[in-house]
C-alpha cells in the first residue's frame, strides 16, 4: 500500500467517525500535496504559450523520482535535444550544442522556460507544501459546479517565489483547481486554473491546465499530460549528471 | 562781443537755494583783454562758465557776437564752443598720452581741417608761444610754464573770438607766471582775440585792462585800466 | 582718435592688462569647450556609424514597437534586400547584423552579455574588427569560435584559447545553448562596447537562434552624393516596392538621440559663449568705469574744447575695442595651440566614462575648425566692446562743468 493510499484512508476515517471535527487547512493541503506526489512517475505533454506574437507548442517527455528529482526532455523541433535535470534545490540545463551544463540557482529559476508563463521553479517544484507554507482555511467557493475549499497559504521565507497562494481545492478529490499566486504585498503574480482532469492510480490529477504570468500582458500557456505511468521503476542513473550530457 | 542781461545763476543745494550770478549785465567787446576778480565763491567761475557755453543760466540772456546762447541745445553749444571759443585751465588740462603739437593739432582735428593746414598751422603757433623745437614733447616733460603755452597755443589755434582762462596763473611761480601773462597780452595785442580771465591774484589785476569786480553775484565795479 | 584711443590704453598698463586678460581666459575657455564638443561630435559620428547603426540602418518596421521584447523573429531577408540595395548607385557597401542579448557561462560563473552576429568581411566597411583586434583573430565562418571585448574578458579572467557558453532566446521562442572558442580580444574604443560584448560570425549567430538566411538588421554605408536621410527614404521605397516588405530604415543622425543633442548642444554652446564673454567682460566694464572717474578732468576739457558727446564715446568704445581685441586674439590663439595639442594626444575619460553608456570613445580628440575660431574671436571681441557702452554712455552724458572741476 502506498503511502498515499494510507493517508487518504486515515483521513477518510477522521471524516467518518469525527463529524464532530471540521476538516483544518493543514489537512486539505497535505491530502492535495500526497494527490500529486508519486514514488515514480513517466509523462509526455505539451506546452502550448499564446502572446503578442502568436502561438508556440513545444512538446516533452519527463520523469520524475521521489518528490524532489525530475527530468524533462523537449521533444519539439526549436527545442530538441534539450532537457531540464532537478536535483535537491539545483537545475541544470543541458543543450546539445554547448560544452557544458549550466545550472541554475536561487533567483534564476523564476526565470520563463521557453518564453512561457512557466518558470524553471513552476515546472519542477517541491511537493511538500506545507514544508514552506503555513495553511489556513479562508471560507468556500464554487468553481464550474464543483464545491472547493479556499486555502490560504502563506510562504515562511522570505525567498519564497509566491509568499501568498490562495487555492481553490475541489472538495471532493482534494485537487486543486484554480490558484493565485501573489507577493507579500499581495499584488497577484500569476494565476492558474485547472481545464480538465484525468484519473490516475484512482486519483484525480490536473490533465491540462492554463497558467498566465500576470506581469505579461496578454499571454497565457497551457499545459497539457498526453500521457502518464506512475510508480514504476526507474534507474536512479537517469536523473545523474552523467546521463544528462549524453 | 559778449553781453550779458540779467544773467543769473541759480542752485539748488536740498533746501537752500544758492543764487552764484544775480541778475549780472555785463558788455564786452572785441579785442578786450579783461580780468574777471572776487573772492572765492563770489562767483567769477560761475560767470566764466556761462560766457564759455559751458554751463546754462537760469534767467536773463547772453549774447556772443550777437547769437543767443540761452536757447541752444548742448550740442549746439559744444558746436559753438568748438568753433568759437578757446579756453585755458589753471591746472593745463593738458592730454598726457599727446605731444605739445597733438595737444594743439587735437582742436583742429576737431574742426576737420585738412591735414596739410593743420600742421603748418600747428607748428607756427607753437612756434609764436616759444615752443618751437618741443613739439614733439609729451606734457611731462614740460616744465609748467612751457606747458601753460601749450594751453595758449591750443586756445588760440583756432582763431577764436573768445580765449577764456580761469586762473591761468595759480600753478605757476611769479616770473613763470608773469611770462605767461605777458604771452597772453602779446596774444591779445597781435590777434585782436579777446581775453576773459579770472583770478583773486592782485599782481595778475594789474595786467588786465579793464577790471570786473564780483561779490555774491553780483558786480561791484568795472573799470577801466591803463597800460 | 585711433592714436589717442591706443596711447590711453598704455597708460596704465595692468590695468588694460586685468581686462585683456579676462577677456583671453573667456576666449581660451570658450574655444576649448566648443573644441571637446566639436571631438566629441565627429567621434560619436565615426562610432555610430561603425559600430552602431551604419550609415543608415534597415530593421523591420514592426520592430521598434517590440523593441523591448528583443523580437528576433522581426527579422528580415538579407539576401533579397542586399540584392536591390546593390543596384543602388549612392550604396557603396551593406552588412546584415544580429544583435541579441545573452549570458555568458563559464563554469558557474554567469554574466548578461550582448552578442553581435557580425558578417567579417562584408563589416571591414564599417566596424572592421580587424583593426582592434589587440589579441589573436577574426571568427572563421562555420566554426564555433568568438571574439571579445578586452575589458569583458579581463573581468572574467579569460584568454584567447578558452571556451565560453552563451545561452540566449531564440527567434523561435526557445532558447538555445552553444559553446564557442575564444580566439581573439578586440578593443573598441567605446568603454561600454569593451565591458559587454561579444562578436560572432553572423553565420554562427543564425545557427544559434534559428535564424538561416535572416538578419536583425542591415546596416548600410552611401557614397556620399546624397544627404543621408533622404537616401534612407529611397531605400525604404525601393525595399517596399520590390520586396514588398515595410522597414525602418532611417540615417544614424535620425536615430541617435544624443547625437540630435549634441548637434543642439553647440548652440547651447554659444549661449554659454555669450554668458563667459559677459562674465569676462565684468573686469572691463570695471576698469572703464575707473577710467572714466579718473579721467574726469580730461573728459570735461575735452568736451569744453568742443568735443561732442559721440566722439567721446567712440574714444572709450574704441578704447574697450582694442583692449578687448588683444584680449580675445590672446584667448583664442592659445585655446586653439592647446586644442593642436589635445588633438594629437587625447583626452582619456576612460575611468570618468566608465559605467556609463554612451556610443562615445573613451579618448577624446578635441577638434575646432579655423571658421569656430575666428567666430569665436569676432564674437568675443564684439561682446567685450559692446558691454564698454554701459560705463561709456555715462560718460558721455557728464556734465562738462562738473567734470572740470573734478579734482
Amino acid at each position: 500500500m502506498s503511502r498515499k493510499t494510507l493517508f487518504i484512508i486515515t483521513l477518510l476515517l477522521f471524516f467518518s467517525c469525527a463529524s464532530l471535527w471540521a476538516i483544518t487547512a493543514e489537512e486539505i493541503i497535505a491530502a492535495v500535496d500526497a494527490n500529486t506526489s508519486f514514488a515514480s512517475s513517466h509523462s509526455s505533454g505539451a506546452i502550448i504559450t499564446v502572446d503578442r506574437f502568436g502561438e508556440k507548442k513545444s512538446t516533452f517527455e519527463a520523469w520524475s523520482k521521489g518528490d524532489n528529482t525530475s527530468l524533462i526532455e523537449f521533444t519539439s523541433l526549436a527545442e530538441r535535444g534539450q532537457k531540464i535535470l532537478r536535483t535537491g534545490s539545483s537545475l541544470y540545463l543541458y543543450y546539445p550544442e554547448a560544452d557544458q551544463l549550466i545550472r541554475l540557482q536561487g533567483a534564476a529559476l523564476r526565470q520563463s522556460v521557453l518564453g512561457s508563463d512557466l518558470s524553471y521553479e513552476d515546472m519542477t517544484r517541491e511537493s511538500s507544501t506545507l514544508a514552506s507554507y503555513d495553511a489556513t482555511l479562508e471560507g468556500e467557493d464554487v468553481i464550474d459546479g464543483i464545491q472547493c475549499w479556499i486555502v490560504k497559504l502563506v510562504a515562511k521565507s522570505r525567498s519564497s517565489a509566491y509568499p501568498i497562494q490562495t487555492l481553490w481545492v475541489d472538495q471532493e478529490r482534494f485537487v486543486v483547481r484554480k490558484g493565485l499566486y501573489a507577493t507579500a504585498a499581495g499584488r497577484a503574480l500569476k494565476e492558474m486554473e485547472v481545464i480538465a482532469l484525468m484519473e490516475v492510480g484512482g486519483v484525480a490529477m490536473a490533465k491540462e491546465s492554463r497558467i498566465a504570468d500576470l506581469l505579461k500582458r496578454g499571454s497565457s500557456t497551457t499545459m497539457r499530460i498526453e500521457s502518464i505511468e506512475i510508480d514504476i521503476p526507474l534507474p536512479d542513473a537517469l536523473f545523474s549528471l552523467e546521463n544528462l550530457s549524453w | 562781443m559778449v553781453r550779458l542781461e540779467d544773467v543769473s545763476r541759480i542752485y539748488q543745494n536740498g533746501q537752500s537755494v544758492v543764487k552764484a550770478l544775480d541778475r549780472v549785465s555785463l558788455s564786452v567787446s572785441g579785442g578786450e583783454f579783461l580780468s574777471i576778480a572776487g573772492p572765492s565763491g563770489s562767483g567769477k567761475t560761475t560767470m566764466l562758465n556761462l560766457i564759455g557755453c559751458l554751463d546754462t543760466f537760469d534767467e536773463g540772456e547772453l549774447y556772443i557776437n550777437e547769437r543767443p546762447i540761452g536757447g541752444m541745445t548742448n550740442k549746439e553749444r559744444t558746436a559753438f564752443r568748438r568753433r568759437h571759443l578757446g579756453f585755458i585751465f589753471q591746472s593745463y588740462n593738458l592730454i598726457p598720452v599727446l605731444t605739445a603739437y597733438e595737444n594743439v593739432s587735437f582742436v583742429l582735428e576737431l574742426l576737420d581741417m585738412e591735414e596739410k593746414r593743420i600742421k603748418e598751422t600747428t607748428l607756427h603757433m607753437l612756434s609764436e608761444v616759444g615752443l618751437a623745437g618741443l613739439e614733439g614733447r609729451r606734457p611731462a616733460e614740460l616744465s609748467g610754464g612751457q606747458q601753460q603755452r601749450v594751453a595758449i597755443a591750443r586756445a588760440l589755434v583756432k582763431e577764436p573770438s573768445i580765449v577764456l582762462a580761469d586762473e591761468p596763473t595759480a600753478n605757476l611761480d611769479s616770473k613763470t607766471g608773469e611770462e605767461i601773462l605777458t604771452l597772453m597780452k602779446t596774444m591779445n595785442e597781435r590777434r585782436g582775440t579777446t581775453f576773459i580771465f579770472s583770478t583773486h591774484d592782485a599782481m595778475v589785476m594789474e595786467y588786465a585792462r579793464r577790471l570786473v569786480l564780483l561779490h555774491d553775484g553780483r558786480v561791484v565795479s568795472d573799470e577801466q585800466r591803463g597800460s | 582718435m585711433v592714436k589717442l584711443a591706443l596711447r590711453n590704453i598704455l597708460r596704465n598698463r595692468r590695468r588694460s592688462l586685468l581686462s585683456a586678460f579676462a577677456i583671453a581666459v573667456s576666449a581660451m575657455s570658450i574655444i576649448l569647450l566648443l573644441a571637446l564638443v566639436e571631438g566629441m561630435e565627429v567621434d560619436m559620428r565615426t562610432n555610430l556609424i561603425a559600430y552602431y547603426t551604419g550609415e543608415i540602418r534597415i530593421r523591420s518596421s514592426q520592430y521598434a514597437r517590440y523593441e523591448r521584447y528583443h523580437p528576433l523573429h522581426l527579422s528580415l531577408d538579407d539576401e533579397a534586400i542586399t540584392t536591390v540595395l546593390e543596384r543602388m548607385d549612392e550604396v557603396a557597401e551593406t552588412s546584415g547584423r544580429i544583435s541579441f542579448p545573452a549570458a555568458l557561462y563559464r563554469g558557474d560563473r554567469s554574466r548578461p552579455v550582448l552578442t553581435m552576429g557580425f558578417d567579417f568581411t562584408r563589416e571591414t566597411a564599417f566596424s572592421n574588427l580587424a583593426s582592434i583586434l589587440s589579441e589573436g583573430r577574426l571568427p572563421h565562418d562555420r566554426s564555433n569560435e568568438l571574439v571579445m571585448g578586452a575589458v569583458l574578458a579581463k573581468g572574467l579572467d579569460i584568454t584567447v584559447g578558452d571556451r565560453v557558453t552563451l545561452l540566449a532566446s531564440t527567434a523561435a521562442g526557445s532558447s538555445n545553448a552553444m559553446s564557442f572558442t575564444v580566439v581573439g580580444i578586440v578593443k573598441p574604443p567605446i568603454g561600454s562596447l569593451s565591458s559587454s560584448t561579444l562578436y560572432l560570425s553572423l553565420e554562427r549567430a543564425q545557427h544559434l537562434l534559428f535564424m538561416e538566411g535572416r538578419v536583425q538588421e542591415l546596416v548600410v554605408r552611401s557614397t556620399g552624393a546624397v544627404s543621408l536621410p533622404a537616401l534612407a527614404g529611397e531605400i525604404a521605397a525601393l525595399v517596399a516596392e520590390e520586396l514588398g516588405i515595410e522597414t525602418e530604415t532611417q540615417a544614424f543622425s535620425q536615430l541617435n538621440e544624443m547625437y540630435g543633442f549634441l548637434r543642439i548642444a553647440k548652440y547651447i554652446y554659444y549661449v554659454i559663449a555669450l554668458i563667459f564673454f559677459l562674465l569676462g567682460s565684468t573686469v572691463i566694464i570695471n576698469t572703464t568705469m575707473m577710467v572714466i572717474f579718473e579721467r574726469m578732468a580730461e573728459i570735461g576739457m575735452m568736451k569744453a574744447l568742443g568735443m561732442d558727446d559721440g566722439k567721446v564715446r567712440l574714444l572709450f568704445l574704441l578704447e574697450g575695442a582694442f583692449i578687448s581685441a588683444a584680449g580675445a586674439l590672446a584667448g583664442v590663439l592659445v585655446g586653439v595651440l592647446i586644442t593642436a595639442v589635445l588633438s594629437r594626444v587625447g583626452i582619456d575619460f576612460t575611468e570618468a566614462m566608465s559605467g556609463i553608456e554612451m556610443e562615445v570613445s573613451s579618448v577624446l580628440y578635441p577638434s575646432i575648425t579655423a571658421f569656430t575660431a575666428v567666430a569665436v574671436y569676432l564674437y568675443g571681441v564684439a561682446i567685450a566692446t559692446l558691454s564698454t557702452l554701459i560705463p561709456t554712455r555715462r560718460a558721455a552724458r557728464i556734465q562738462v562743468v562738473e567734470a572740470l572741476h573734478y579734482v
